[in-house]
């Protein structure tokens, strides 16, 4: 089904926090303010690696109007931070090894103030060797970042014997591939307000993906119990994995347990890009050999990540883009190695796609390159090879199946951007034929187009692991309760940063109680107010939200219905929730069908009040209406590190137009087929797809934060370039699958990543069959597209 | 604030002041005053990117021109189009008369930078700049500068945008100068119409690249020449984007197809713009034949003098610059045969 207004019905619902953020009246948690607050500010390296010989603050401290000076003499708890390895200072000690560690940091009167304290701190550097290059990491004499060395992780899948199998291919095809330092470019950068309560607590508002582990962290740097912190963390203005990890979190409560007044720290867009953490560049290898029949023998894979400066989740990064080198086809001889090495190149971290997209990139390209070196369709070359119904996971690893692989491919060929690939070729174009068409501008006036304008189409395909994977403590739960106001309460410890999960779990209690949204309140981000329930990455989320209330739904419907049997005196089995409250089931017959739960919530808005919920609360004891859970998210039961349990597929067609007079690339036609069970929010499926396309578009064509000898060259958005609103595609086709095996019992699977893995590999085709180029590089160079006027082109340039 | 603190307290804050001069003479007299400490601010958007990113230091004195009178008019003469310094970029953008005689102005305006910074930004920083995208547009259409100038007698004085810019190119420019306005000569035309759809051009109309003013001129031969005029603009995306290139080209081309009054121009990034004056002498009185643009195209990227930097190398700029000069000839004279 094309998911879209007109086939979602009354499923297409606004978002409560719609308006708000678009009219600008939302306060985001770095708005916030508090009645006698400092400002603080974070002095950073101006090296990329250096020893500190020496610092000295004295003269920010003597300065009138600063209240506090923080070096790593004022951490009382473990120096350290980290998500997965704590191997990053929060303030160093001796050493710095990238352009955005922090030394010290300042609590002043003004924010000019406090930026003019950190002009009197006195470092003193001893310049080390930049490591720039991973390769130069690994080289005997290079000087070591950490104690463990430069290599921060390794991985390894071998699977049958590839050293032999590649001397039986036919055909084999060795490329290297390339990836960007992409940055996450959300807007609103890191911060937060740090208030000191009377209590002796400490009261964090600052933007996370997981408030409980940042409260963990916290309290570890502080050195206190994790309870005397409360992490407020949504809502978020956009995130995509780079708030994940701590940030400005130990500055801004260092500083106000020191001064005993709130901190308000936030980042400049400048000082995001310095310190903020961007996508692990990847140089990936591949060899890939198929038997002259097309079919998949042998594939080779060496991955080197550049994970930078400090640890954060290179390791699991690293896992994931192993686990995704060698997509959803059989290979019997596998042979992969992947290394994340340390460099004084930034840090990188989590990212949407989290290692995904650049394997991906790297493996459809090897798929396209061996499809035309036996001159066969690339999408019948990847039916040929695609993995089979009952195969085990690509670590060998036990799965959860599904036909989205299958069923993905097969719309993906019914396309119309792929029936109109197909009809072009059936015209006798050739692969690699330059494709003059007529382009007809918004008013419909044909205009002839000039023969340096280039079309192609090319299509890509993923499967993408959903979940922390195997080996990782990944818990999920809930809370559902009935409140003092009388609304029906959901308590999560998941973050909104944009993503549309408020307006997902809205419909879901929609779907569950026929209530109206007035009847509902949502509680996330306050590790005070809800239960740990684990993080929002890695596309959990949703399955998440829904799977804890498939738990808790009969308890409580039970409970509240009993409830209000005690105090209406009629039988439970005659109640139902409904809107503003409980009803009486006028027509029994309606409530067992398995009608539109709109049509059923119609229907309640008509049966007979009972009882209110607001006087349902005032009546009861609230404690026994509250109902929680707790499980861990679905994993394999195979003891495959990292492995995934629960995939979602997607297969992406893309219209390109080189111009080859500038080698400029523009985005046309984009298609978007999606195999993640149930859509709980149309609108917000789409968001996240195209949100993910478009990111990828960056990802592909104009996105990487340059370094020169560990210093930023685009520092900041003016030279940094994503993609506006002109750049996007001219048209987004969401296709949903939304099948899943009878009585699967994981429902809506999360769609927050897949749109922005395989959008780069089906780009780089339609290049391909434009231009007759294959870049293997990105973001695509456009010197590599550039010809000299005339050349290659068979029409000339004669207008007639 | 805290109230505990008094100004005399604090620490010794530098923060610019800020000069408000009623008219040019007095801005004059302020920056002969303080010199290097000071610069000129009009619409203060690329000072503000420069300082941003390091590339200036905040000044201690900034000398607003946007307070001066009478500089934010565009009026339109018999002989020539008249644009005050403190004209917006947006109004440069939508103007009847600039798109009619100085269409490749009024083109470059339409794509420099966003919107909300075309609403601030003056055409006069965009020259003053040097490096702005204006630029290839003022020598195509044999613009001069208006000056008041301390370092020159008489103290105004009038001259060549493609003078200017060669002061610069060898650091003679005047320091001590404001741009008061930029004259644009109508050139030879005698009858001129606008098409129908420039009479409203609002932000909101698609911008066609190649929507040229259509002017006419009839020689003493009786002979018509047309008109052909076009800016464009390469960016690393397709808007709110530094430019990596930028060229224009203006010529007259008569029914028979001769071309004459030729001038190419290009510039982009950080780059000084130029004029390609031996494709001026190629093009000159030669008839147009559409084998010979590859030919045009190699000679531009020969002559246009570039630089490489993170995002582009010069070998690149020059021959993107090549080629879209050539090929705007050929979709100028496209969109003429077809009727547009």
């Amino acid at each position: 089904m094309l998911l879209n207004r007109e086939n979602s019905g009354e499923r297409w619902r606004k978002r409560r926090d719609g308006k708000e953020k678009v009219t600008g009246e939302l306060r985001y948690l770095t708005d916030m303010t508090a009645e006698g607050m400092l400002y603080a500010r974070v002095l950073r390296s101006i090296h990329p690696h250096a020893r500190i010989v020496s610092l000295d603050a004295s003269a920010a401290e003597a300065c009138t109007g600063v209240v506090a000076v923080i070096t790593h003499l004022d951490v009382p708890g473990l120096n350290r931070f980290g998500i997965a390895t704590p191997d990053q200072p929060a303030l160093c000690e001796d050493r710095v090894r990238y352009i955005g560690d922090a030394i010290a940091a300042v609590a002043a009167e003004t924010p000019e103030l406090a930026e003019y304290a950190l002009s009197l701190i006195r470092v003193e550097y001893e310049v080390l060797e930049t490591i720039t290059d991973p390769l130069r990491a690994l080289e005997e004499d290079a000087p070591q970042l950490h104690p463990e060395g430069n290599v921060l992780h390794r991985t390894s899948v071998k699977q049958g014997h590839a050293d032999e199998a590649f001397a039986e291919c036919a055909h084999i095809v060795r490329e290297t591939y390339r990836t960007p330092r992409q940055m996450h470019a959300y807007m609103e950068t890191e911060g937060g307000l740090f208030v000191p309560e009377e209590d002796g607590r400490l009261t964090v508002y600052a933007p996370t993906q997981h408030g409980y582990k940042d409260r963990m962290q916290i309290a570890r740097i502080l050195g206190w119990e994790e309870e005397r912190i409360r992490v407020v963390s949504s809502p978020i203005g956009g995130s995509f994995g780079g708030k994940d990890e701590l940030n400005v979190q130990p500055y801004g409560s260092l500083l106000a347990l020191k001064t005993g007044r709130p901190v308000k720290l936030h980042n400049s867009r400048k000082e995001s890009v310095r310190a903020g953490l961007k996508r692990h560049p990847m140089t990936i290898e591949m060899e890939t050999g198929i038997d002259t029949n097309g079919r998949l023998l042998a594939h080779r894979v060496r991955i080197v990540a550049d994970t930078g400066a400090y640890a954060t989740l290179g390791a699991p990064v690293l896992n994931f883009a192993t686990e995704h080198a060698m997509g959803p086809y059989r290979i019997a001889h596998v042979d992969i190695e992947g290394i994340s090495v340390y460099t004084n190149n930034g840090v990188s971290g989590e990212f949407r796609g989290f290692g995904g997209n650049q394997a991906i990139f790297a493996m459809e390209g090897q798929m396209d390159r061996l499809a035309e070196t036996i001159g066969m369709d690339p999408w019948e070359f990847r039916m040929l090879n695609r993995r089979q119904p009952h195969d085990p996971g690509p670590l060998q690893q036990e799965i959860w199946r599904t036909n989205g692989l299958y069923q993905v491919m097969e719309a993906l060929e019914h396309s119309t951007i792929w029936q109109r690939r197909q009809s072009r070729l059936d015209a006798g174009m050739a692969a690699g034929t330059f494709i003059v068409d007529t382009d007809i501008d918004r008013e419909g006036h044909g205009q002839s187009q000039p023969p340096w304008i280039k079309r192609g189409i090319g299509a890509a395909l993923a499967m993408h692991g959903a979940g922390l994977g195997y080996g990782i403590e990944d818990p999920a739960g809930g809370r559902l309760s009935l409140n003092e106001a009388g609304q029906i309460e959901v308590a999560f410890s998941y973050e909104e940063f944009g993503q549309g999960l408020i307006a997902t779990m809205e419909i879901m209690l929609i779907d569950l109680f026929h209530c109206d949204p007035s009847d509902i309140s949502i509680i996330i981000g306050d590790t005070d107010r809800v239960p740990h329930s684990g993080s929002s990455t890695a596309s959990r989320s949703t399955t998440m939200a829904w799977m804890a209330l498939q738990r808790l739904k009969v308890p409580f419907l039970e409970a509240i219905l009993q409830e209000a049997e005690r105090l209406s005196g009629i039988p439970a089995q005659e109640l139902t929730t409904g809107i503003g409250g409980i009803r009486r089931k006028l027509d029994m017959e309606n409530v067992t069908e398995q009608s539109s739960v709109y049509a059923k919530a119609g229907n309640n808005a008509t049966d007979e009040l009972v009882i209110s919920y607001s006087e349902l609360a005032q009546q009861s004891v609230l404690e026994q209406l509250v109902f929680d859970t707790h499980f861990q998210y679905p994993t394999t039961p195979d003891e495959v590190m990292g492995g995934h349990f629960l995939y979602t597929y997607a297969a992406v067609a893309a219209e390109v137009e080189v111009n080859t007079l500038t080698g400029n690339v523009r985005l046309l036609d984009t298609y978007h087929t999606v195999a993640a069970g149930p859509v709980i929010n149309p609108m917000g499926f789409i968001g996240q797809i195209e949100g993910g396309s478009v990111m990828a578009l960056g990802f592909t064509l104009t996105e990487d934060s340059v370094m020169d000898d560990g210093h930023y060259m685009t520092k900041n958005m003016d030279t940094y370039i994503i993609p506006t609103i002109q750049d996007m595609h001219r048209s987004l086709e969401v296709e949903v699958i939304e099948d899943l095996p009878e009585n699967d019992p994981f429902g809506p699977r999360g769609i927050g990543e897949i749109g922005s893995v395989a959008l780069a590999p089906a780009i780089t085709a339609a290049i391909r069959q434009a231009s007759g180029v294959w870049v293997n590089h990105l973001p695509v160079a456009r010197e590599r597209l550039i010809q000299p006027l005339g050349v290659g082109q068979q029409e000339g340039v004669s207008p007639r | 604030m805290n109230p505990h603190l008094s100004n005399n307290d604090m620490p010794p804050i530098d923060q610019p002041v800020v000069w408000e001069p009623a008219d040019a003479e007095e801005a004059l007299a302020l920056k002969r005053e303080h010199g290097a400490n000071a610069v000129w601010v009009a619409g203060g958007t690329l000072l503000r990117t420069q300082w941003e990113g390091g590339i200036a230091a905040i000044p201690a004195h900034m000398i607003r021109l946007d307070t001066i009178e009478g500089m934010r008019s565009i009026i339109d003469e018999t002989d020539y189009v008249q644009v005050g310094s403190l004209a917006t970029l947006k109004q440069c953008g939508q103007h009847a008369a600039l798109q009619q005689y100085a269409n490749a102005l009024y083109m470059a305006c339409r794509h420099i930078a966003a919107p909300a910074v075309r609403n601030l930004a003056t055409i006069g920083g965009n020259v003053a700049s040097a490096v702005g995208d204006a630029l290839p547009a003022l020598l195509v259409h044999d613009a001069s500068l208006l000056w008041i100038d301390g370092e020159h007698t008489p103290l105004h004085h009038e001259q060549a945008a493609v003078d200017w810019m060669e002061q610069v190119r060898i650091g003679r420019r005047s320091l001590h100068a404001v741009l008061l306005g930029i004259r644009f000569p109508k050139g030879p035309v005698i009858s001129g119409h606008l098409p129908v759809q420039s009479s409203v051009a609002v932000e909101s109309t698609p911008v066609d690249l190649s929507a040229n003013a259509v002017s006419f001129w009839i020689d003493e031969h009786g002979e018509r020449w047309r008109e052909l005029c076009f800016f464009r603009k390469l960016g690393r995306r397709e808007a709110f984007t530094p430019s990596l290139v930028t060229v224009a080209m203006r010529c007259w081309i008569s029914e028979s197809g001769e071309l004459t009054r030729v001038r190419v121009a290009a510039g982009g990034g950080s780059g000084l713009a130029m004029r390609l004056l031996q494709c001026e002498l190629m093009l000159e009185g030669r008839m147009y034949d559409a084998t010979w643009l590859p030919e045009l195209a190699r000679v531009a990227a020969q002559e246009f003098s570039s630089y490489s930097d993170p995002f582009a190398e010069a070998p690149y700029r020059q021959q993107s610059a090549g080629n879209l000069l050539a090929a705007g000839l050929w979709e100028s004279i496209r969109d003429m045969e077809e009727g547009r």
